[in-house]
């Protein structure tokens, strides 16, 4: 059609604005597909290598898969690594040592610890999709000087396991863990919580910051309940506590609600109760790691875990509850013991929220002379 | 012709040939034992070193400062941690009634004493050196050797401190010296049995007795608590014969010090028969008839002969459990409980637990390593004399 005239010099015929509009058309497409596979290429590459995750076990590539399967749905083909951790102080020795973990999962007493720790950095809530169906009370407890340090994940109480058949409480109280009648079938936790404890059970004002006087106290009850032999077991490893417990070596034990979960579903006789003082409550907090090189990587991680699915799916299998609102587990028995109908399960009066604890320390030697007793 | 004389060479002097014999001995024995050694150095005196430095805070865990308001460590140079674990004074109690206080530091060099008459004590008198060493021997176990009975394990003479770890260490050296003493006199009869009692395939037999050692630990720590357990095999036959409620079970085989031991000697047992029958394997059976010939009976020709000669291996039997069991950890952790809580444990407490102080877990190592080394390097050098038969 063309007489040699520029295409911008004459009218075009419909066949060629068609050919033009195809053409452009399709260079808009790749343009634009290039533009989005470049963008992508930039950040894969500036992100590039496996997410680490610090985690406790169970929640990775042992059991838990289903908490990130929304992760690797977005990111396929890039699996998480996961290294575990036995306990906080456990976590941040191995950062000390010079792990760098993208995500770590202290609890929420710990949250200033790492915070202050430099290991750490706050996150970006706006790149957390499910943020606003987590319980507000768990994200306000994530915060630190005013940035948002933790993202709330699974929570749950401290509180008393016992066989109904084999143990009749005279009151349903912190001291159960002491009692004379059941002098070597109790269980505590291998912790310093259990100076907490006692301190709740002596009437102490504040035993998450216990004075040096009050601390000795709290030590002293529990240190003479041991040479008593009255504990029978200090447990540091759930499953074996759990084995113990199932094989009737004990009868009663500071417990967490999946404990009892595994219990019933082996058909033993429990009961999981609060004391009257207060059950200790607990959030686990996702923290970002610093200067992590995969920034988008780490709050997608954490966004997948605080799906409604991700939280379902806890709260059935692990009978833990999950920050998530919106999530509600299948067994009628579980949503009691979890209280997750009253929102303000985990707060005061209801139960004592785990808190830093600033002479952490003085807590630790009380506790390991309370085992060498 | 005349034959040309040839000049033989000068014979090399016998003195260098022997020196460039001696040279090329010492060249390959450095080069065989230079891998050893560098094994040695990187793995075990570096590391040392810088526990070393740990213990008296020159080096510390936490890499900032809010750290290390977390951990509570040491800034700089100080013995501050040791002055705190041997400040506290010890008491040495016997019999249950009379008792006596003393400073940490005390006892250790009345120990040491103890040691040195035990490994010197014919050298340091002729008359009555064997006394010193039976006496000596007998103070150093009297305050750590039990009769594991129950929860209260009976014994002759205790120490215990107000200092948690010192506490902690001579609940740790009890319970190794009575594992320790148990398991010899358990591989002695049957190490006997396999030197003297059998004369055909006298190896086979001794394969066939250490094979338990060949499995693995734990799964013969586990097999222990399913069979102590309340409800456990010991327990279940006790209620079917009806010497036992099911309310009632035996207690105190699970989670207790008894439990400790008792997995500690059966875990060592196989192990130390083969020291104890290497010994009386080497006993010259030609001793043995010239006292039966001269009138001496079995017990005496076991007393005056057998013992004496095979008594390098019955103490380096000894050491072999007691050493490692002193600073055991994954025994206690699985059946000592609460009552069985030993030194190692709270050893891994201070760097990898709830305590997280590698400072103090430091001083408790290195405390650790020197008694281990003292009665290492001591009893070493009472193996190498040897004991010596009596006539």
């Amino acid at each position: 059609m063309s007489n040699g005239q520029d295409l911008s010099e004459r009218r075009l015929s419909r066949e060629e604005l068609l050919k033009l509009a195809a053409v452009a058309g399709g260079a808009g497409l790749l343009a634009g597909r290039a533009s989005v596979a470049g963008a992508a290429l930039e950040r894969l590459s500036a992100e590039s290598g496996q997410l680490q995750v610090l985690d406790w076990a169970g929640y990775g590539y042992d059991g838990g898969q289903a908490m990130f399967a929304q992760y690797l749905k977005k990111y396929p083909g890039e699996k998480p690594k996961f290294t575990n951790m036995t306990s906080e102080t456990n976590a941040l020795a191995k950062m000390s040592q010079g792990l760098k973990p993208d995500v770590v999962r202290p609890y929420v007493g710990y949250v200033r610890d790492f915070a202050e720790s430099g290991f750490v950095q706050p996150w970006n809530p706006k790149l957390i999709s499910n943020l606003k169906y987590l319980n507000p009370n768990m994200v306000k407890a994530g915060q630190y000087k005013g940035k948002q340090y933790g993202i709330p994940a699974d929570w749950g109480f401290d509180a008393i396991l016992y066989r109904t058949d084999k143990v009749k409480p005279k009151e349903i109280a912190w001291s159960l863990l002491w009692d004379e009648r059941y002098a070597g079938k109790i269980s505590w936790w291998d912790d310093l919580y259990m100076l907490v404890v006692a301190g709740y059970a002596l009437g102490v004002k504040n035993p998450w910051q216990q004075t040096t006087g009050e601390l000795k106290r709290s030590q002293q009850l529990l240190a003479s309940a041991v040479k008593k032999h009255i504990p029978r077991l200090f447990w540091s490893d759930e499953l074996a506590m759990q084995t113990a417990f199932a094989a009737g070596d004990i009868w009663i034990v500071y417990a967490w609600p999946a404990d009892w979960a595994a219990m019933k579903s082996k058909g033993l006789k429990v009961r999981y109760v609060h004391p009257k003082e207060g059950a200790i409550s607990w959030i686990g907090m996702f923290m970002q790691g610093k200067d992590t090189p995969r920034p988008e990587h780490a709050h997608a991680y954490v966004d997948a875990w605080s799906s409604k699915q991700s939280g379902t799916w806890l709260e059935n299998n692990y009978a833990y509850g999950h920050a998530n609102t919106r999530s509600r587990p299948e067994s009628q028995d579980l949503l009691r013991v979890l209280k997750l109908t009253n929102p303000n399960a985990l707060k005061e009066p209801n139960a004592h929220i785990d808190r830093y604890i600033p002479n952490r320390q003085e807590y630790a030697e009380a506790g390991e002379a309370v085992k060498a007793a | 012709m005349a034959q040309r004389a040839t000049v033989a060479a000068p014979p090399i002097p016998i003195e260098e040939r022997a020196w460039a014999r001696r040279a090329q001995d010492r060249l390959a024995t450095y080069a065989l034992t230079t891998p050893a050694l560098a094994l040695l150095l990187v793995f075990f005196l570096v590391p040392i070193y810088f526990v070393v430095r740990y213990s008296i805070g020159l080096e510390r865990f936490a890499q900032n400062e809010a750290a290390a308001e977390l951990t509570g460590e040491l800034a700089g140079f100080s013995t501050e941690l040791w002055r705190e674990f041997l400040s506290p004074g010890v008491e040495l109690e016997v019999l249950g009634t009379a008792s006596v206080h003393m400073p940490a530091w005390v006892l250790g060099v009345f120990f040491a004493a103890l040691v040195i008459g035990a490994v010197f004590g014919p050298q340091l008198s002729e008359r009555y050196g064997g006394w010193i060493r039976t006496g000596a021997f007998l103070l150093l176990l009297a305050p750590f050797l039990t009769i594991p009975a129950g929860n209260n394990l009976l014994r002759v003479a205790e120490l215990s401190s107000e200092g948690d770890f010192l506490r902690l260490f001579f609940r740790s050296v009890t319970m190794a010296t009575t594992s320790a003493i148990w398991a010899v006199i358990i591989a002695f009869p049957i190490a006997y049995f396999l030197a003297f009692g059998i004369k055909k395939s006298k190896y086979i037999w001794l394969l066939i007795v250490i094979a338990p050692f060949l499995t693995s630990y734990l799964l013969r720590i586990f097999a222990w608590k399913i069979i102590l357990g309340d409800q456990g095999l010991f327990n279940s036959a006790l209620f079917e014969l009806g010497l036992r409620d099911p309310d009632n079970p035996v207690s105190f085989l699970i989670y207790s010090q008894f439990t400790v031991i008792l997995v500690l000697l059966y875990a060592w047992v196989p192990f130390i028969i083969l020291p104890i029958f290497i010994a009386l394997e080497s006993v010259d059976r030609r001793l043995l008839e010239a006292a039966t010939d001269m009138g001496a009976s079995r017990l005496q020709a076991m007393r005056k002969i057998t013992l004496p000669l095979a008594a390098p291996g019955i103490v380096a039997a000894f050491l072999f459990v007691f050493i490692p069991s002193i600073g055991e950890y994954v025994t206690p952790s699985l059946v000592g409980g609460n009552n069985g809580y030993m030194f190692g444990q709270a050893i891994a407490s201070q760097f990898v637990g709830g305590a997280l102080n590698w400072q103090t877990g430091s001083v408790l190592s290195i405390f650790l390593l020197c008694v281990v080394l003292f009665l290492a390097l001591s009893t070493s050098r009472f193996l190498r004399a040897g004991g010596g038969a009596t006539t």
